[in-house]
């Protein structure tokens, strides 16, 4: 898909997914700092945007919704699976898998929203994506 | 499937990764911090330390001198500058700065008039203003901006209970060259750039029904991530500097406190002068105020580059808007700072550092045929306040037209160059100016303070005469 103009992206809600992007440098280039090095505000806004936390709740027709409502019900091992291979193209290491499924075993839905914010906040997201 | 084939990061043992370290160039750039850095004084200077914050604001694109706080009259003067003698040396168009032209504020304000840049072009004149020296594409990666050195030579001083970081840019993102960032020094030393808007929900504060669950989420991800944050991959730092932005933003995130400072009412966001660069003065008097580990407070007003229709009052951006506009933040941060109580039981006007300036000043004499002001370096005027300096006077003069000094007006015969600015910023935050990294990754020195930048050797020191 072709990638809107930053511009087009002011107003309203989408002033948020403009102010995400501008963070890493998507934006009118005489405004934003030019530079491929991180800062603070990357993190926080993926830590706490609209952007992010809107993405990772299972709301109807989501995809984690449609992963949650699968029959049969898949297992939490799968679960975890797909959700790696959907952020991160890979599949999860042992321990890995062990800490997402101790995670989402009580409550699945909460569960699974953690963990699909964590894998947007794990660091190879950034790197490697 | 075992991690080795799935991980696009292979696993390194710890032998591969010191190998690895020694030869690649993110092993180079772990230098610094490998090797802490080896840091002497040159000579003994006594840094006079009669600030804890310094707020630089940062007029870009250069304010003309002769229009602005070092008023000449001529053929070329709108009559409705209303330009009225203050005190037998200040002169102030009282139209332009009705705020700062009262006897009140204008006692603060110290206006430096014999001040001469080395640069002529954005780019470089604001690097330079940024970084204390003229650019070095050779050295630039590793050349920490003057910010970044405060914020550094403040860890020391830093209370376990601070958690903002010391170094704060706001509204500001210079076209050409850039926000000048830690260079050589951990990324921890950063500017944290918030751009500033009425009404954003500040990414920082966590709303409070949240703050549980995004505990709860924060100690996943710590365990989850724990291998990538710990430093052992072998892309090495830029993985340790995104954890220290991590850091950062969570020690931020963590605390309620955060929000009151991210926030201004209504009623302050008008007496500021209802702009985003007046915004983010409010914003910096909550920093100073909360004294919560911000030091350096670097805060952009864009537009002064009007090479066209200067006084053009149907111009959304002319001479008239951008003095309004800095009449009121400058205005309302001095109100407010002079009224709040700072540390050993002076206001804490007294113990914030105010230095506002441009890159360079502007043609002096007539407007250009385009009726604007073009780049000039050989005169402009900066102006101080608080942290100790004596206000209500001006300092150093320049000729009829505003176009070159004429009088020094301190303990150097020649104008006063950005070195000295920087100089005295570090002398005023209680930093010995003289310093010298001596390990840095080029192995070349680096001079807090540069003796050899510009067109000509100069010794740079501390504006002395500034302080009353």
């Amino acid at each position: 898909m072709q990638t809107r103009s930053p511009e087009d992206l002011r107003g309203g809600e989408l002033n948020e997914i403009w102010r995400f992007l501008g963070s890493f440098g998507q934006d009118n280039r005489s405004r934003t700092i030019k530079t491929a090095k991180g800062n603070m505000v990357q993190s926080s806004l993926l830590l706490n945007s609209r952007v992010i936390k809107e993405r990772v709740k299972a709301k109807p027709g989501s995809f984690i919704r449609k992963l949650l409502d699968q029959e049969p019900a898949l297992s939490n091992e799968k679960l975890t699976e797909e959700l790696f291979l959907s952020t991160l193209s890979r599949l999860p290491t042992a321990e890995e898998r062990d800490l997402a499924v101790a995670q989402i075993r009580d409550y699945r839905t909460q569960g699974v929203e953690d963990l699909i914010w964590v894998l947007l906040n794990k660091l190879d997201f950034l790197f490697n994506y | 499937m075992r991690r080795a084939e799935l991980s696009l990061i292979p696993k390194l043992s710890r032998r591969q990764f010191f190998r690895v370290g020694a030869t690649t160039f993110a092993g180079y750039s772990l230098l610094p911090m490998a090797n802490p850095l080896q840091i002497r004084a040159e000579k003994k200077v006594q840094p006079r330390g009669s600030a804890d914050f310094c707020i630089f604001l940062f007029l870009m694109g250069g304010p003309p001198q002769l229009d602005t706080f070092d008023i000449k009259e001529g053929k070329w003067t709108p009559p409705d500058f209303d330009i009225r003698t203050i005190t037998p040396e200040i002169k102030m168009p009282v139209a332009l700065f009705p705020k700062l032209s009262q006897a009140d504020r204008l006692k603060h304000l110290l206006l430096a008039r014999s001040v001469e840049a080395w640069e002529s072009v954005h780019e470089r004149g604001q690097y330079y203003i940024q970084a204390g020296r003229a650019f070095s594409s050779a050295r630039a990666k590793e050349i920490p901006s003057v910010g970044s050195l405060v914020a550094y030579e403040f860890e020391s001083r830093r209370k376990a209970s601070d958690f903002m970081p010391p170094f704060v840019a706001m509204n500001f993102s210079p076209g050409g060259a850039g926000l000048a960032g830690a260079g050589m020094l951990p990324a921890t030393f950063a500017p944290l750039p918030i751009a500033v808007q009425k009404d954003a929900d500040f990414s920082f504060v966590v709303p409070e029904e949240e703050r549980s669950r995004f505990a709860q989420r924060w100690e996943f991800l710590q365990k989850m991530d724990r291998e990538l944050r710990s430093g052992k991959d072998r892309l090495g730092r830029p993985l340790l500097d995104y954890n220290d932005f991590y850091l950062g933003a969570y020690e931020m995130m963590k605390r309620p406190e955060v929000g009151k400072i991210l926030k201004f009412s209504d009623e302050e966001h008008q007496r500021y002068g209802a702009t985003s660069f007046g915004d983010a003065c409010i914003l910096a008097r909550n920093l100073v105020n909360a004294n919560a580990g911000a030091r350096f407070i670097a805060i952009g007003q864009d537009g002064w580059d009007l090479h066209s229709s200067v006084y053009d009052k149907s111009k959304t951006v002319n001479h008239y808007t951008l003095c309004r506009d800095l009449d009121f933040a400058l205005g309302g941060l001095l109100d407010d700072l002079s009224k709040m109580p700072g540390s050993q039981g002076r206001t804490l006007l007294d113990r914030t550092f105010i230095v506002a300036m441009g890159e360079f000043g502007r043609t002096p004499g007539d407007i250009n045929p385009n009726k604007g002001r073009d780049h000039y370096r050989y005169a402009s005027t900066s102006v101080f306040a608080g942290g100790g300096v004596r206000g209500g006077r001006a300092l150093g003069a320049t000729d009829d037209i505003g176009g070159k000094v004429v009088k020094s007006g301190w303990g150097e015969k020649r104008s006063i160059y950005t070195e000295d600015v920087v100089a005295t910023i570090f002398s005023v935050l209680g930093i010995d100016h003289s310093k010298k990294i001596t390990n840095t990754p080029s192995g070349r020195e680096f001079e807090y303070v540069e003796t050899t930048s510009g067109t000509d050797f100069v010794s740079p020191t501390e504006i002395a005469e500034l302080f009353g």
